[in-house]
C-alpha cells in the first residue's frame, strides 16, 4: 500500500514537477528506489508473512515467535532502507539497491529466516532429506544478495541495445518457472502423476540447458540462437497451466491462480516480442519496458502472491481477497497501465521529443496512468483492510 | 429545505454569527486597528486576548451552571458587539488592552456556550449539514469583497452588527431540547486524542495564517481581490462537506483529511512557485476541521459533560494552539517538516493497536533517529569527477537518464559518439540507466555548456517549458558544491569526444523538403527565452550567458551567415559556446524554424 501510495506520487511528480518543491532534496530521484524497492522486498514478502500466520495457529512455541521476529526485522530493514534511498544513499544497481550497512543487514535477515526455516525442519515430526537440497539453494540467497549488490558486479549487456541478453531473461524467466513448479511441492501436494511429472521437468531440464548454452552465444538480440533459445519459454505458456489442473487445491476453481496465468502469459509473449530485432532496438529505455515491469509485479506477481496467501491462510481469512469489484478493478488498473505504457513508449520510440518536449497526447497518457495508480493504491487499501479485520 | 431551516435556522443563524466575528475581527479588524494605532503593541495584546480567552472559556462551564445557557449565550453576544464597536473609537494602549481581553472573555464564552448546547439548536438527523452550512456561511460572508476589502472600522461594526443578528436565535436555546444522541463511532470519541488532533490542526492552520498574513506575495496570490470569491465558494462547499460526512460517522477520516490538506498547503507555502496551489489547499483543509472543531464537545466525543469539553478543547486546542502556530510562524517564517512530522504521529497514534505499542515506539524511535542521524553521502572522493559521480547516483539521474549510446542507431544523431561497452563497464559502478525520460547523458557535456547545465539544474522549465525535471536548486546552494561537481562529472565525456561530434555535426544536413510548422509558434517555444519574442536578443534569460544571446533580427550573424548553417545550428547548437541545439525536433521542424528565422532577417533587412 505504501509503495503504491509512493508510485501514485511518482506518476504525479512526472506531470507536475513542481509539485515535488515541496520535498525539498527529496526529488524524484530519491523517491523512485522506494517505490521500486519496497514492492519487489515488501509486497512480494507477503508469502512470508502467510507462512507465519500458518504457522502461529498450529503452535504458539519459540518457532512462530522467531518467524514474527524475523518478519518485523525484514519491514524494520525496509524502513530503514526507505530512510537510506530518501537520503541519498543507493548502490546505483537497481532492484539490488543496498549499500552501506544495510547491504549486510538486509542478508542477514534472511539468514535468520533461513535459520528458522532449517529449525523448522529439524523440528519437524517427519524429517523429510529431500528438502535438504532446497535448504541449501535457499542458503544461498542471503549471500548471493550480498554479492550482486556489489557496485563491482554488472551482468551482460547487449551491445546493440544496452540492455539485458537473451541469456540472462531466459534464465531468470526460468528461475520463475522454477518457483512455479516446487510450489505445488511446497504446499504438500501430491504429485499428479508421474508422467506428467516426468514432462514438466524433463522440459525443464532442457530448458535449463539452452540456458547455459545461449550464455555462450555471442549477447547480441540478433543472434539467431538467442531468439530461438529464448523462444523455447512459450511452450511453458500451455505446459503450466495444464500442470497445475491437475493439482488438487484448496480452493476447486483458484480465481487469482487463473489470473496469474493469464498474466504470465502475456507477460512472456510481452518479454519474447519485445526482445525481437527491431523491436528492443527501439524499446528499450522507453516507457513500453515500464509496462513489461508492472505487467511482472502488478500482473503476475501480485496474482501468484495472492494465490499463495490463499492456499497456506485458513480459508476464511484467505477468501476476503476474492472480492470480485476489488479484482477485478486491480486487473483492469493494472491492463489500463500497461496498455498506455506501451502506447508511450512506441510514441517514444518514433518522436524523441515526446518525452523531452511534452505535449497533450503525453500528458494524457500520463494523467490516465495516474489514475490507473490512483485505483491499484485504493484497491490495496481495501485490501489492507479486508485482511486487518 | 424549508423544513430543514426551520428545524436548525437559528443554530445556524449563531453558528455563523460566532464563527463570523471570530474571523472578521477578533482575527483581522482588530489587529489591523491595533496596528494602525501603536507599534510593536501586537504581541501583549494577542496574549492577553489568548490568555483571557483561556479564562473566558474555562469559567463559561460554571457560569452556564449558575446563570443557565440563553443568559449566558446573550451576555457572551451582548459583550462581543460591545468590544469590536469601542475597538473603533480606542487609540490608546489602555483601551486596545480592555478590548483585547474584552474580546477574549466574550468569545470564550460564546464559543463555549454555543457548541456545548448545539443539541438544543439543531435536529439530530441534521446536525451535520447544519454546523457544516453555518461554518461555510460565515467564511463565505467574512470572504465577501464589500466585507474584506473595506476598512477595519467599518469590519468592527459589521461585526458587531452580525453577533447582534444572532441575538433573537437565543431565545431556542434550551426550551426545544432533543433527545440527546450518542456520538457516532469515531477516534474522537475518547476526549484527549480529540484535543491533541485538534491542537495540532488549529496550530498548523494559524501558523499558515499567519505566514500568508505577514507575506506580501502570498497575500496576493491567496487572499487577493480576485481570490476572495473563490476562497469563499471553497469554504462553503467544503465545510458543508464536512457537515455531510460528519453525520455520515466520518469525523476521523475528515480530520484526517483536514491535516493532508493543510500539510500540503503549508509545504507548498514554503515554495514561492507552489504558493498558488498552496492558496486552492488551505481554504478547503480549514473548512474541513473547523466544521468538525464545532461539533467536537456535544456530537464527535463521549464526553459526558459537552460544556467542560468546550471548554477544554477551546482553551487547549483553540486558544493556546493558535498563539503557538502565530508564535512558531513568526519566529521561523516557514512550516518546519518537523513539525508536520509530530503532527503525522499524533494523528497515527490510533492505528496502531494496544497489544503493538511496544513495537510501534521501538520502530519510530529507530526510524526518527536513523532520519536525522542520515545524511547525503559523504562527498569523500578526492576529485570533483568521483564527487560528481556519487552526487549522480545519490540523487538518482540513472531513473531519467542513461548514459549509453546505441551504436547505428538514431541515439548517435540525438546524443553523439558511442562509447564502447568495455569502456562502459570500467566505470564503477556501471551507470548505464535503465530509462529515458529525458536525454540520454553520455555526451552531453559537447551539447550544452556548464551554464546552461547550471540554469536548467536550477530551473528547467525555464529553458525547457513543460520539462518533467525537478529542480536541482538545492545542489548550488552557498558552500555546496554537489552541483558544481555533478556538471564536472556529466560533462567530462562530452569533452573527450567533442571533436567526433563537431565532425557528424558539420556533415549533417536536414532532408530537402518544404516545412510545414508553424516556424513561429516553434520560435516562441524553443527560442524566445533567451532571444526574445522578436528575436532581438533580449528573451528573459538573456543575461545569463558568457556572450548574449544573438540578435536574429538585425544581426550581426557570425555563425550563421551561410543560410544551410542555419538549421544544423537550430539541430546541434554552437559547440563550446551556450547556445544549445534541439535534437530531437523533426527536419520538417528544424526547416520551418530556419524558415521563420530567415523571414526575421529579411523583413528588418
Amino acid at each position: 500500500m505504501v509503495a503504491n501510495a509512493v508510485g501514485l506520487l511518482l506518476s504525479i511528480l512526472l506531470i507536475f514537477p513542481k509539485v515535488g518543491l515541496i520535498f525539498g532534496e527529496w526529488t524524484y530521484g530519491r523517491w523512485l528506489p522506494l517505490h521500486l524497492n519496497w514492492q519487489l522486498y515488501g509486497w512480494t514478502a507477503l508469502p512470508l508473512v502467510a507462512w507465519v500466520f500458518f504457522l502461529l495457529p498450529q503452535s504458539r512455541n519459540s518457532l512462530a515467535k522467531a518467524s514474527c521476529l524475523g518478519i518485523r526485522a525484514w519491514s524494520a530493514v525496509l524502513a530503514l532502507g526507505g530512510i537510506s534511498w530518501l537520503t541519498g544513499h543507493t548502490s546505483g544497481k537497481i532492484f539490488l539497491d543496498w549499500t552501506g550497512f544495510l547491504r549486510v543487514l538486509f542478508p542477514a535477515v534472511i539468514l535468520y529466516l533461513w535459520g528458522v526455516l532449517a529449525l523448522a525442519w529439524y523440528r519437524g515430526e517427519k524429517r523429510n532429506w529431500f528438502v535438504v537440497p532446497g535448504l541449501l539453494v535457499l542458503l544461498a540467497v542471503p549471500f548471493g544478495l550480498y554479492f550482486a549488490s556489489s557496485p563491482e558486479v554488472y551482468p551482460h549487456v547487449d551491445q546493440s541495445t544496452g540492455g539485458p541478453t537473451g541469456a540472462s531473461l531466459l534464465n531468470s524467466t526460468l528461475s520463475v518457472v522454477f518457483l512455479l513448479l516446487i510450489l505445488p511441492l511446497a504446499l504438500r501436494h501430491k504429485p499428479p502423476g508421474k508422467s506428467l511429472d516426468r514432462l514438466v521437468w524433463g522440459f525443464f531440464a532442457v530448458n535449463f540447458f539452452l540456458g547455459l548454452y545461449s550464455e555462450t552465444l555471442p549477447h547480441s538480440h540478433h543472434h539467431p540462437g538467442q531468439i530461438t533459445c529464448l523462444a523455447s519459454l512459450l511452450l511453458w505458456l500451455g505446459l503450466l497451466p495444464y500442470y497445475y489442473s491437475k493439482q488438487e487445491w484448496k480452493t476447486p476453481h483458484p480465481l487469482w491462480q487463473k489470473a496469474m496465468f493469464v498474466w504470465l502469459g502475456v507477460l512472456i509473449l510481452n518479454g519474447f516480442i519485445t526482445f525481437l530485432p527491431g523491436i528492443l532496438d527501439r524499446l528499450k529505455f522507453s516507457n513500453a519496458l515500464v509496462a513489461h515491469s508492472h505487467l511482472a509485479m502488478a500482473g503476475f506477481t501480485t496474482s501468484l502472491l495472492i494465490f499463495v496467501l490463499q492456499q497456506i491462510l485458513p480459508q476464511k481469512i484467505a477468501l476476503r481477497m476474492n472480492n470480485r469489484r476489488a479484482f477485478w478493478s486491480w486487473h483492469l488498473a493494472t491492463a489500463g497501465y500497461i496498455v498506455l505504457m506501451i502506447f508511450a513508449g512506441i510514441f517514444e520510440s518514433t518522436d524523441p521529443s515526446f518525452l523531452t518536449y511534452p505535449g497533450v497526447l503525453r500528458d494524457t497518457l500520463y494523467g490516465l496512468r495516474s489514475l490507473s495508480g490512483l485505483a491499484l493504491f485504493l484497491v490495496s487499501i481495501h485490501w489492507w483492510k479486508a485482511l486487518q479485520s | 429545505m424549508i423544513r430543514f431551516f426551520q428545524r436548525n435556522g437559528s443554530g445556524i443563524v449563531l453558528i455563523v454569527a460566532t464563527y463570523f466575528y471570530f474571523l472578521i475581527f477578533a482575527q483581522f479588524a482588530f489587529v489591523e486597528l491595533l496596528n494602525a494605532d501603536l507599534t510593536d503593541a501586537l504581541k501583549p495584546m494577542m496574549a492577553a486576548m489568548a490568555f483571557s480567552g483561556i479564562v473566558g472559556s474555562l469559567t463559561t462551564p460554571l457560569i452556564l451552571k449558575h446563570q443557565g445557557a440563553p443568559r449566558t449565550l446573550a451576555l457572551a453576544l451582548i459583550g462581543c458587539a460591545s468590544m469590536s464597536a469601542l475597538s473603533v473609537p480606542a487609540h490608546t494602549f489602555i483601551s486596545y488592552l480592555c478590548i483585547a481581553m474584552g474580546t477574549g472573555l466574550s468569545l470564550g464564552l460564546l464559543t463555549v456556550t454555543l457548541t456545548a448546547n448545539l443539541r438544543s439548536l439543531l435536529h439530530p438527523n441534521s446536525w451535520g449539514p447544519s454546523i457544516g452550512m453555518g461554518t461555510g456561511l460565515a467564511y463565505f460572508c467574512a470572504n465577501l469583497p464589500p466585507v474584506f476589502a473595506t476598512t477595519s472600522a467599518n469590519q468592527a461594526l459589521i461585526a458587531s452588527v452580525f453577533v447582534l443578528v444572532g441575538l433573537p436565535a437565543v431565545r431556542k436555546l434550551g426550551n426545544d431540547e432533543s433527545p440527546g444522541i450518542t456520538a457516532p463511532p469515531s477516534k474522537l470519541n475518547y476526549f484527549p486524542y480529540a484535543v491533541l488532533v485538534f491542537l495540532a490542526l488549529v496550530w498548523l492552520d494559524s501558523a499558515a495564517f499567519f505566514i500568508i498574513q505577514h507575506t506580501k506575495e502570498l497575500k496576493e496570490n491567496s487572499w487577493g481581490d480576485s481570490y476572495l470569491w473563490r476562497n469563499g465558494v471553497i469554504h462553503f462547499i467544503f465545510a458543508l462537506f464536512a457537515g455531510i460526512l460528519l453525520q455520515k460517522r466520518s469525523a476521523s477520516i475528515l480530520t484526517i483529511g483536514a491535516f493532508t490538506l493543510l500539510s500540503i498547503a503549508s509545504l507548498c507555502l514554503n515554495q514561492p512557485e507552489l504558493a498558488i496551489t498552496g492558496g486552492w489547499l488551505y481554504p478547503a483543509g480549514v473548512s474541513l476541521y473547523s466544521t468538525a472543531l464545532v461539533a467536537c464537545p456535544v456530537y464527535l466525543t463521549r464526553s459526558k459533560n459537552p460544556a467542560w469539553a468546550a471548554a477544554i478543547l477551546y482553551s487547549v486546542a483553540g486558544w493556546f494552539g493558535s498563539a503557538n502556530g502565530i508564535g512558531m510562524a513568526e519566529n521561523l517564517s516557514h512550516i518546519p517538516l518537523l513539525f508536520l512530522i509530530i503532527a503525522g504521529i499524533i494523528f497515527s497514534l490510533p492505528l496502531i493497536k494496544p497489544h503493538k505499542t511496544k513495537i510501534a515506539i521501538a520502530l519510530g524511535l529507530i526510524i526518527v533517529t536513523t532520519f536525522f542521524s542520515a545524511r547525503p553521502p559523504a562527498l569523500s572522493a578526492r576529485s570533483s569527477i568521483d564527487r560528481g559521480r556519487q552526487v549522480y547516483l545519490s540523487e538518482g539521474c540513472i531513473h531519467c537518464h542513461s548514459r549509453y549510446v546505441r551504436p547505428a542507431s538514431i541515439d548517435v544523431e540525438l546524443w553523439g559518439p558511442v562509447l564502447s561497452l568495455a569502456e562502459i563497464k570500467k566505470e564503477s559502478p556501471v551507470i548505464i540507466g535503465n530509462r529515458r525520460s529525458g536525454p540520454d547523458l553520455l555526451n552531453i557535456g559537447n551539447r550544452r555548456s556548464r551554464a546552461w547545465l547550471k540554469q536548467h539544474f536550477i530551473d528547467p522549465q525555464s529553458l525547457s517549458a513543460k520539462s518533467p525535471m525537478p529542480s536541482y536548486r538545492h545542489l548550488f546552494q552557498e558552500g555546496d558544491s554537489r552541483g558544481e561537481d555533478l556538471i564536472d562529472f556529466i560533462s567530462l565525456r562530452g569533452m573527450q569526444s567533442f571533436s567526433e561530434r563537431y565532425e557528424f555535426t558539420q556533415a549533417w544536413k536536414p532532408k530537402p523538403m518544404t516545412p510545414t510548422h508553424n516556424g513561429g509558434q516553434l520560435f516562441t517555444k524553443h527560442c524566445a527565452s533567451c532571444h526574445g519574442s522578436e528575436g532581438r536578443g533580449n528573451g528573459p534569460l538573456h543575461d545569463l550567458w558568457i556572450r548574449p544571446p544573438a540578435n536574429l533580427a538585425d544581426g550581426p550573424f557570425i555563425h550563421s551567415r551561410e543560410p544551410d548553417t542555419l538549421a544544423r545550428i537550430i539541430k546541434f547548437g554552437i559547440m563550446g559556446t551556450d547556445m544549445p541545439g534541439h535534437e530531437t525536433l523533426s527536419d520538417d521542424e528544424v526547416t520551418s524554424l530556419a524558415q521563420y528565422l530567415k523571414n526575421l532577417r529579411s523583413k528588418k533587412g
